[in-house]
């Protein structure tokens, strides 16, 4: 999971992450870091600042199709959903 | 089975399972039909519904895994944590059960007045913040990333009684030898040289708990003769404290 440091997760994070995790999302995501980079790319780019929580709550949900992913976040207005994003990272499961 | 037909054999409302489509359906895709039918059976006799699009990751997990984690909370009477919040069922049961038993030795409330458990028991931060210091919990089984391979950090054991507020241990019960060997409960994953490891590092915290909780009773029991010892003879780092300006 070296690659989340390229994300700023950091060791503490990226070892909670795994030991409180089911090994075989463990193991997609390692199977699939590159559709995971692409969608952790995507909200970044976005200007989502707290995408590694996102993620650390949401991992499963980073695993989707980039197309499906993209599509998700990109009914929104950008600021408006950053800010909402901000708040409460639960809206992620409302868009 | 389709993800549509593997959705259907759980209980969400058309709310969830409307944040579940699309969103959170990696974890069916990822299992079979039989082991989802085997591992929400399972849940059902605990008590355990998933009824929230959250939860459904930790449907990821084996039933054998989750009899494991649910074995280790019940040990301690405590697997109702995971009927209050099924998301909990993917984190180590090994690191709540250690908290858990921290907390009592050492006489911390771990639950609230209405029941529900205190946050710090499921976020390493939040236990570091609550308690201003390294959990001998999480870092013996930690790990992290050096390629793609697991490493083990090495355990950090802070000793118990730098606890930011001094407590005194209460009511604590004597450790039943059944703890010793529990080897078949001590796993939150398949691979069974982790489970050794942490066998291992689980007797080895028990056996320094054990022998701090020893020092504590014989503090407790020591009694001083003031003739012996005048606290102005000792230097404020002796006992802890700094000197006042």
């Amino acid at each position: 999971m070296k690659f989340l440091e390229k994300y700023d997760f950091n060791k503490e994070e990226i070892a909670d992450f795994l030991n409180n995790s089911p090994k075989k999302l463990i193991d997609a995501i390692k199977d699939n870091k590159k559709l995971v980079c692409e969608n952790i790319d995507y909200l970044k780019g976005l200007g989502v600042t707290n995408y590694q929580q996102i993620f650390l709550e949401y991992y499963d949900m980073f695993l989707m199709d980039h197309s499906n992913f993209v599509e998700v976040f990109s009914k929104y207005e950008p600021e408006d959903l950053i800010e909402k994003l901000n708040k409460n990272i639960r809206i992620v499961e409302y868009l | 089975m389709a993800l549509k037909a593997k959705l259907d054999l759980l209980s969400l409302s058309d709310e969830e399972r409307a944040k579940a489509s699309g969103k959170f359906l990696a974890t069916l895709a990822l299992v079979s039909e039989e082991e989802l039918s085997e591992v929400l059976t399972y849940l059902s006799s605990q008590g355990v519904q998933i009824t929230n699009a959250r939860e459904i990751k930790v449907l990821a997990d084996t039933k054998a895994v989750m009899a494991k984690k649910f074995s280790i909370l019940g040990e301690i009477h405590e697997e109702g944590i995971y009927r209050e919040d099924p998301t909990l069922i993917s984190r180590n049961a090994i690191d709540i059960y250690k908290k858990i038993q921290y907390c009592k030795q050492n006489g911390i409330a771990y639950k609230r007045e209405d029941g529900t458990y205190e946050p710090f028991l499921f976020s390493e931060a939040a236990w570091q913040k609550t308690f201003n210091r390294e959990s001998t919990v999480v870092s013996d089984v930690a790990k992290t990333t050096a390629g793609d391979s697991i490493v083990t950090i090495e355990p950090v054991v802070t000793p118990v009684l730098e606890v930011v507020e001094p407590v005194i241990p209460v009511a604590v019960e004597p450790v039943s030898e059944d703890h010793i060997d529990i080897k078949e409960y001590m796993m939150s994953s398949d691979d069974e040289a982790e489970l050794e490891a942490r066998t291992t590092n689980f007797a080895a915290i028990r056996k320094e708990l054990e022998g701090q909780l020893a020092e504590l009773d014989a503090l407790k029991n020591m009694s001083f003769d003031d003739s012996e010892i005048s606290f102005t003879d000792l230097e404020p780092e002796t006992y802890g404290m700094g000197r006042a300006a």
